[in-house]
């Protein structure tokens, strides 16, 4: 019994997945529109344009090679399967004894690498730019998010992320230094890693300011519609991360059963819309953060995961 | 019976040595097959033992220096590291070629594993001494520079000497092993052991960082020096030292182990050649398994025998991942200087289309050597990860300062080391061609070809499997880290406990199967079927005249630009000069630097003998 929940939670959530995706693309697209004072686009425009490009005979440079048409589908499987890991709004999932924190971030650097390969194939300026740009910063967020990783792996004894979200619940979401620490930093290593907020990518052609969208430059049919669509689940897995992670109130625990799963579902959807909403605040309050200076910024986050773990050996060793 | 066998296998190997230096040319093509068929002999017996086809054995030989009789000694420990380098060593015969220029590289191939073959089954000091000191000669046979190789060699075994001879005086491993050195004469040994297995780890790094070229052999880069080095210090500081040592021996080796995983990780993504990339990338793994041995070295003194077991568990597999991918990484390397004519990234480029084997061999083993799942090298980091976690309840504040340091500098070189490899295929293999010449490069023979995908493939199975890399060590590894119950078994996943979920790769390969057909399978449904070949968009530049074929080659990302913000990063601008001085300085004294140093350090080993 327990385990026909546990599967019924799993097919539920990658449903939700697939139907939230897309459609909060679209909804921070409309409020970020709106809050710029043009009329905005509806937000299923996400949704009818995967559909019309997986449509499109895909045209190719001359020298594309096979890795240029199997990379984007290769960076979608990585971002996606993560994504399927990553609890929405229950815990105990069926595949949950496979959503480690370290698989999580080696299915990130996998799809990264593969659409980095992608961008390079063709050979041109744009498309190498990017993928130097996206794999040296993420260089840099890695240490932040392996520090942030190791303080809350301490915490619950595993970094195994059903039992890091099950005892961020259980501790009553006591607000101590190290969880605040890791928070800050996971938001900033989230915030480059997905391109969100004050990271937004340019709407317009605006190239040499382009990180991973200069890599998709090339990208055409159903490439493109691959790249829209990871960049859509990189950005709700990060969400769905920093939910689980410091956010897990509401979420229904495996032993609640059924009955918790309406709350957990109007917890996460409130989550996310907020968390949302607040993304495209930022992105429209704050200047757009200068590329070269990101890794400053993602040096902070390490400072702030470093922070975290002292405090937590700290607030140990007085205990 | 099977240390017999084995015995005769090294002997075989010194004699087809010899055969290949003497025999004609038109023989040494089967002189390689033979050299791979004994490797394979060598593996299955090696492997008899850890699979419990063979019992521990001690085989006296018929000679040895005068008043130190020599020994050869098969106990778990060396015939997992035996299996490691046999089976290593088959690849490595298969894509020796004869070249019409030199025979070095035919006649070190099987020397260099007799030589370690007798470092790893030596059971006495003399023994291990002399196989390690070939191994140095060997490496100069092959033209690496004398002063490095033969000085470097003969400051890693003059300190080795002096470590057994402080610690263990006289007599064969079995009799020194009753017998652990104790207080101060441990840590000097402790001291002299790290230095002496550092010299086999290091030699090849410094020497391409002193800028003197070398053939890079991979029965030599890849398998023989590192497998030595890890061997060297297994058997001294886990086996010979006893079961009690302090706990901060293990903190020299998280210092060390980090810095060298860093400098590893950053020459990788910012060197020139193919052969330096997959040689700093070796120092880097070199560097995250010393990690993995300090955590075992602080968990065996805190009484942690699972914790030291998992951490030695982790070493072995980047070990494992360190000593195939490498070699078959050099392998590709050597592939592609032959078919494109230069191992400079920069005169490379679009390989992929001309070099489709090797590009594919040579994708498939980076992505299973780094840190990206479902490879070996991230099962091996997901170990030490947890084994680092583990480290930070054993220790006081101190440590715990230490272990945050470490476990971000390891998620850094990690990252910089998936960053390199990207680099490395992405120059060298997409694109288009840099130069006339790699725009009509050969691939390696269809038979080879096989052989590459057969030996990629092995690696990959590991990555999935990580369990079969650790079935040579199932019996070694739990002795050494004290514990007296054999680890659980990780076959199917990696755990840290019996009732904690753990990294289960084959479930994750299989969601990204599905995952990625399942899209694959949808598209294909919807598209348009064909595609339509156009000139590359290039963000709306203007097509490259008719006079430059390849197009414009200016405004491709090359090996430097793509290295450019990751160093601007770093600030590794204002380091470069000064390292550059130092490097001359270090070329211009570096004889008289190691005379003296050699003569320091047989001058203290006479010392510390006569007291």
């Amino acid at each position: 019994m327990s385990f026909l929940v546990a599967f019924l939670g799993q097919v539920l959530h990658i449903a939700l997945l697939v139907a939230a995706a897309p459609s909060l693309a679209g909804y921070m697209d409309w409020l970020h529109a709106r809050l710029t004072g043009r009329a905005g686009v509806s937000w299923q425009r996400p949704w009818q344009n995967l559909l019309r490009l997986s449509r499109k005979q895909p045209v190719l440079a001359e020298n594309a090679s096979a890795l240029f048409t199997a990379a984007p589908l290769v960076a979608f499987a990585a971002v996606a399967a993560a994504a399927a890991l990553v609890p929405s709004f229950t815990l105990g999932m069926a595949l949950a004894p496979l959503a480690d924190l370290l698989v999580l971030v080696g299915l990130l650097a996998l799809s990264r690498c593969a659409l980095a390969l992608a961008g390079l194939d063709i050979g041109t300026a744009l498309g190498g730019m990017g993928a130097s740009r996206t794999v040296t910063y993420a260089c840099f967020g890695e240490p932040a998010l392996l520090l942030v990783i190791f303080t809350l792996g301490l915490l619950a004894g595993s970094t195994n992320l059903d039992l890091v979200a099950a005892m961020q619940q259980e501790s009553h979401f006591g607000w101590q230094a190290a969880s605040t620490l890791a928070l800050a930093a996971t938001v900033i290593v989230g915030l480059v890693d997905a391109e969100a907020g004050p990271l937004r990518g340019p709407q317009q052609r605006a190239e040499l300011a382009m990180l991973r969208q200069a890599v998709t430059l090339e990208f055409s049919g159903y490439s493109l519609a691959a790249a829209e669509a990871t960049a859509a689940f990189r950005l709700l897995l990060w969400l769905d991360l920093i939910v689980a992670l410091f956010l897990p109130f509401g979420m229904a625990s495996p032993s609640a059963g059924l009955t918790a799963w309406p709350l957990g579902l109007l917890a996460w959807l409130v989550k996310l819309l907020i968390l949302a909403s607040v993304l495209v605040l930022s992105s429209v309050l704050l200047a757009r953060f200068r590329l070269p200076r990101v890794p400053h910024l993602l040096g902070i986050a390490t400072l702030l995961a470093l922070l975290a773990a002292a405090f937590l050996f700290a607030s140990t060793r007085t205990v | 019976m099977v240390l017999t066998l084995l015995a005769f296998v090294i002997a075989a190997l010194a004699g087809l040595a010899v055969f290949m230096a003497a025999a004609p040319a038109a023989l040494l093509r089967a002189g390689t097959q033979v050299c791979a068929a004994l490797c394979g002999i060598g593996a299955v017996l090696a492997l008899l033992l850890p699979l419990g086809g063979a019992e521990q054995d001690v085989l006296p030989l018929p000679f040895g220096l005068p008043g130190a009789a020599m020994h050869l000694a098969l106990d778990p420990l060396a015939s997992g590291f035996l299996s490691l380098a046999f089976i290593a060593g088959v690849p490595c015969a298969i894509f020796t070629q004869p070249s019409r220029d030199t025979r070095a590289p035919l006649i070190v191939l099987p020397a260099c594993l007799a030589a370690l073959a007798l470092v790893l089954l030596g059971g006495d000091a003399v023994t291990l001494l002399l196989g390690l000191l070939l191994l140095g000669v060997f490496g100069w046979a092959l033209g690496a520079p004398a002063s490095l190789f033969l000085f470097g060699t003969a400051i890693g075994v003059v300190c080795l000497a002096a470590a057994f001879a402080v610690g263990f005086p006289g007599g064969e491993f079995a009799a020194l092993r009753a017998l652990p050195p104790e207080g101060g004469r441990a840590d000097l040994v402790f001291g002299l052991a790290v230095i002496g297995a550092g010299v086999p780890l290091l030699l090849v790094p410094l020497t391409i960082w002193l800028g003197r070229t070398v053939e890079h052999a991979p029965v030599l880069s890849a398998v023989a020096l590192p497998a030595a080095g890890f061997y060297v210090l297994l058997r001294v500081l886990f086996d010979l030292c006893g079961p009690v040592q302090p706990l901060w021996w293990g903190a020299p080796l998280l210092v060390i182990g980090a810095a060298a995983a860093i400098i590893g990780a950053v020459c990788a993504a910012s060197a020139a050649e193919f052969d330096t990339v997959v040689i700093s990338g070796g120092l880097q793994q070199s560097g995250l398994a010393l990690l993995g041995l300090g955590v075992a070295l602080g968990a065996r003194a805190a009484d942690q025998p699972a914790l030291a077991s998992m951490a030695l568990s982790a070493t072995w597999l980047l070990l494992v991942s360190q000593v195939l991918g490498r070699t078959l990484l050099l392998i590709c390397a050597a592939a592609t200087r032959e078919g494109a004519g230069s191992r400079r990234l920069d005169r490379l480029g679009g390989l992929l289309h001309r070099m489709s084997g090797t590009a594919i061999g040579l994708l498939a083993t980076l992505f299973s050597v780094v840190a990206l799942p479902p490879g070996i090298g991230f099962a091996g980091i997901w170990l030490l990860f947890q084994a680092l976690l583990g480290a930070a309840r054993i220790g006081g504040m101190s440590l715990q300062a230490l272990l945050i340091v470490v476990v971000a500098a390891s998620a850094l070189s990690g990252a910089i080391s998936v960053m390199a490899a990207v680099r490395l295929f992405g120059v060298a293999f997409l694109g288009r061609p840099r130069t006339p010449r790699a725009a009509v490069a050969d691939d390696i023979a269809p038979v080879q070809r096989k052989w590459l995908f057969a030996a990629a493939a092995l690696v990959a199975l590991l990555g999935l499997l990580p369990g079969l890399a650790l079935v040579p060590v199932s019996q070694a590894l739990a002795p050494l880290a004290n514990a007296g119950l054999p680890p659980p078994d990780l076959l199917l996943a990696l755990t840290t406990g019996v009732e904690l979920p753990g990294y289960a790769p084959i479930p994750i390969a299989a969601l990204l199967a599905l995952v990625g057909g399942g899209a694959w399978w949808l598209i294909r449904r919807r598209t348009v079927t064909g595609e339509r070949r156009e000139a590359a968009w290039s963000g709306g530049f203007a097509p490259p005249p008719a006079w430059l074929p390849f197009g414009d080659p200016i405004t491709q990302y090359n090996a430097s630009s793509f290295a450019a913000p990751l160093q601007r990063a770093l600030e590794l601008g204002a380091a470069t000069p000064r390292l550059d001085t130092l490097r001359t300085a270090l070329v211009e004294h570096w004889r008289s630097l190691t005379g003296w140093l050699v003569v320091v350090a047989c001058v203290l080993a006479l010392w510390l003998i006569a007291t």
